[in-house]
């Protein structure tokens, strides 16, 4: 009797198992099916074609192993790119994470009148097409354009400088250009983790005399390090990638000073001034930035797991 | 609370403003009536491709109907000739009420990758030029192409000027495969404002010395008003464009762009003549002569800041004389050949450039050739008579150019390129060199972006770079040559004298 008391249990705790579980799979089937479509098959293909020479116009590829990845080691713009694509990062990660947390933090105080309209304001440039904002700043960072103008007449510089068109300004006009775009979503992402530090250990702290600065490192940031580790990863992943801003505002140019990885490929593979494109070549490039991408992802995964760890 | 909904109800609206605002043009496109408009974008070309079939769905009210209807797709980059092509594609659907005709107009680099990914998919427009970075040879090889013999007739073929449908070019093998859009004049003249030459009282330079200090005066006199010398800097053709007319104007043996020939054996990027043509257009940057916004600017800009009256120099083609006729009617300009700094010096005549063809998977080839006799009608149509009248095109068709080309400055554009001279072609000493440009692997960076290097002061020793490019490039074009089977001192043309027209006797009597 007590035995198929069990087994009925079993039996009906199994079902809801596979029920919890088909439904599980039912949320989960759209989006892996368009994943495999559009990322995973791109993916496989990008591969394959890294395997080839191929202008990716005509239909005869021949087969040559390595070889585009053997040329590519040897590819100076390849690794000018790839340097680019790093001071970009280095350049954007930090700055975006500290003036969104910044933002959020000073949001995230209740007593703040209209810090909704605020944080909407902030948020507004993330609904902007990287393309209009490209081209918007391509007028206000021109000689004639509005930035100029303010610091030429409150003398800050003495004669007006092509920011975008100056090898030595262009990126980190580009990297300010970022910041003021993509900040807002990182704001969010703080904020959310603000609403969760909870309150009784702030007004404790507070009772205890801690000023807002104490509060603030000892009390709040530790709280909020796991999120701080989830921005840090898309902040990173989302600088490595960046293309439609640079090719928008620069184009890779002036003189490949804002070259980055995606702008490299998307010139490779799609335009030639002598002789066709080489859709072969970029692809290699493109796998192996990849590749470059994924361990990168998996260290900064390995840290967020350990400020976890030490924060629990 | 009520605070709280009026500041979301703001922000909202401020959200939804944005949006309208990015979503503006598609809007636009929407609300036009002509199945023929042709949208900058490529984004907004689905918007008009959908109009098109909604308008090619609803039904006629007033005229016959016609038996079928069918919907001809035709895609290019004629942004210059717009406003004649619409109404060219009025004319033709009245004309022909069982065409539509949807007409997709994208930029050059959208149209290169949009076509192919189009034809691959077996969804090609029915009428399309060859891309850029292509050849005839590659398309017709990948079967882009119907040859057009078995659908136009030859009096359509007759109409073109003698001489211009060049093997190669527009023809294959003793097949018509695609026809020209216009005749190719020389796009390294120079335009120059009067107004601000006369305003600094300044003659029209000639020389290289002459030329850089009219930049340095007119920029100098200008005093934040205007400058010497603009360029489409951002578009790295351009700048390869403006420093090739330097080097030929200094007496430099050396193909137009994306052309080769090799001299002493080598790619010519490193000789004393690039070094002059170098020197100069160095000079005019250092001396501050150069539009400041050059290096982020594209050509299309420049020219509208010309028109504008911001320079006084601007290297562009032909194209630009209709643009500045609709735009900037006021502009007091002139066309002169580029400066030279030798007696070997010399402005070069341009290959025709092929264009449209039938797309060899159309449904409908015989209205599709339809289309194309009637573009270069001239007895039905004025389209060409228009293109030519404004002076954006010089026609390929016979006896238009004489009656039509009436625009001054086009006249004077002519008059200053009859001084360009032909130089050898790799393709005319021998066909084969088709397959040559087909293979050649690019270098970077390249020729053009060393250029644009030049423009923006990027680079500090620019003929350092050039040096490791002709080593380079000459490794290229050597290796290029072998996997074709043609011999590398093939691209040497060693009767040629710089400074003097190449002839067809040249090419008979090469070695």
């Amino acid at each position: 009797m007590k035995t198929r008391t069990i087994t009925t249990r079993n039996a009906v705790q199994r079902q809801r198992y596979l029920r919890l579980n088909a439904w599980c799979w039912a949320f989960v089937i759209m989006t892996l099916v368009f994943y495999v479509l559009f990322q995973g098959y791109p993916i496989i293909c990008s591969f394959y074609y890294s395997l080839h020479n191929w202008s990716g116009m005509t239909s005869d590829m021949t087969y040559i192993g390595l070889q585009n990845y053997k040329q590519l080691f040897g590819e100076k713009m390849f690794w000018n790119a790839f340097q680019n694509s790093f001071k970009y990062m280095l350049m954007v990660v930090p700055a975006e994470v500290l003036v969104s947390l910044i933002f959020a933090y000073l949001l995230n105080d209740a007593k703040l009148k209209g810090r909704t309209f605020y944080r909407v304001c902030l948020f507004l440039p993330v609904v902007i097409t990287a393309s209009v904002v490209g081209i918007v700043m391509i007028f206000i960072f021109s000689t004639q354009g509005i930035v100029n103008y303010a610091l030429v007449s409150t003398g800050i510089i003495g004669k007006a400088i092509n920011w975008l068109g100056n090898a030595k300004y262009a990126m980190p006009t580009v990297v300010a250009v970022a910041v003021w775009k993509d900040m807002g979503t990182y704001m969010i992402y703080w904020l959310a983790a603000l609403a969760a530090v909870p309150q009784d250990i702030v007004e404790a702290s507070a009772i205890d005399g801690a000023t807002k600065p104490k509060t603030f490192f000892h009390v709040t940031l530790p709280n909020i390090a796991p999120t701080a580790g989830i921005i840090l990863i898309l902040c990173t992943i989302n600088s490595l990638k960046v293309f439609d801003l640079m090719q928008t505002l620069t184009g890779g140019g002036p003189f490949y000073s804002t070259d980055v990885i995606a702008t490299y490929v998307y010139r490779t593979a799609f335009t030639s001034e002598l002789g066709l494109p080489r859709f072969g070549f970029a692809s290699a490039a493109a796998t192996l930035f990849g590749l470059i991408i994924i361990v990168l992802g998996l260290v900064l995964n390995a840290i967020k797991s350990r400020l976890q760890a030490m924060q629990s | 609370m009520k605070r709280n909904l009026l500041t979301r109800a703001g922000a909202l609206l401020l959200v939804a403003g944005l949006l309208a605002g990015c979503g503006g043009s598609g809007g636009d496109t929407g609300s036009s009536t002509a199945a023929s408009q042709a949208p900058a974008e490529a984004s907004t070309a689905a918007a008009e491709t959908s109009q098109a079939q909604a308008e090619a769905s609803q039904p006629e009210e007033t005229t016959e109907e016609p038996a079928e209807q069918i919907t001809l797709r035709v895609y290019d980059w004629s942004d210059a000739v717009l406003p004649y092509r619409e109404k060219f594609h009025e004319e033709f659907m009245k004309n022909n009420p069982d065409i539509i005709v949807e007409y997709t107009q994208l930029t050059i680099d959208q149209f290169n990758s949009t076509v192919v990914t189009a034809i691959a998919s077996g969804e090609g427009p029915d009428l399309f030029p060859v891309p850029t970075n292509m050849n005839l040879t590659i398309a017709v090889n990948e079967n882009w192409f119907l040859p057009m013999e078995d659908y136009v007739s030859q009096e359509f073929i007759d109409s073109f000027v003698d001489g211009i449908l060049v093997d190669g070019l527009f023809t294959l093998n003793g097949h018509l495969y695609t026809v020209p859009e216009a005749q190719t004049p020389p796009n390294t003249m120079f335009y120059y404002n009067k107004d601000i030459l006369e305003a600094c009282n300044l003659e029209v330079p000639t020389t290289f010395e002459e030329f850089r200090e009219a930049c340095r005066i007119v920029t100098e006199q200008g005093n934040g008003e205007y400058w010497g010398l603009i360029e489409g800097g951002s578009q790295a053709n351009r700048c390869d464009i403006l420093l090739r007319a330097f080097i030929q104007g200094a007496g430099g043996k050396i193909a137009n762009q994306g052309r080769a020939l090799t001299v002493d054996g080598k790619a010519p990027y490193d000789t004393p003549e690039v070094e002059a043509a170098v020197e100069l257009l160095a000079g005019i940057v250092e001396d501050g002569s150069l539009y400041p916004d050059t290096a982020s600017i594209n050509a299309p800009e420049a020219r509208e800041l010309f028109g504008q009256g911001k320079a006084a120099f601007l290297c562009q083609g032909i194209w630009c004389i209709g643009t500045w006729g609709n735009d900037h009617p006021e502009l007091n300009y002139g066309v002169m050949a580029p400066p030279k700094n030798s007696a070997n010096g010399y402005a070069a005549v341009n290959e025709n450039q092929t264009w449209m063809g039938i797309y060899s998977q159309t449904k409908y080839p015989e209205q599709a050739a339809r289309y194309l006799e009637a573009l270069y009608d001239t007895e039905n149509y004025t389209y060409q008579s228009d293109v030519v009248g404004s002076g954006s095109y010089v026609s390929p068709t016979k006896g238009v150019n004489e009656v039509s080309m009436t625009n001054p400055v086009m006249l004077e554009y002519y008059d200053a390129a009859s001084e360009c001279i032909n130089i050898p072609l790799l393709t005319q000493r021998d066909p084969v060199f088709y397959d040559f440009y087909a293979t050649v692997q690019g270098v970077d960076p390249s020729f053009a972006n060393i250029a644009q290097g030049i423009l923006s002061q990027a680079l500090d020793d620019p003929m350092d770079a050039l040096r490791t490019l002709t080593e380079a490039e000459t490794a290229a074009w050597q290796a290029a040559c072998d996997a074709i089977g043609v011999d590398f001192s093939d691209m040497e043309f060693e009767n040629w004298e710089a400074g003097k027209d190449y002839t067809e006797a040249d090419y008979a009597n090469l070695p």
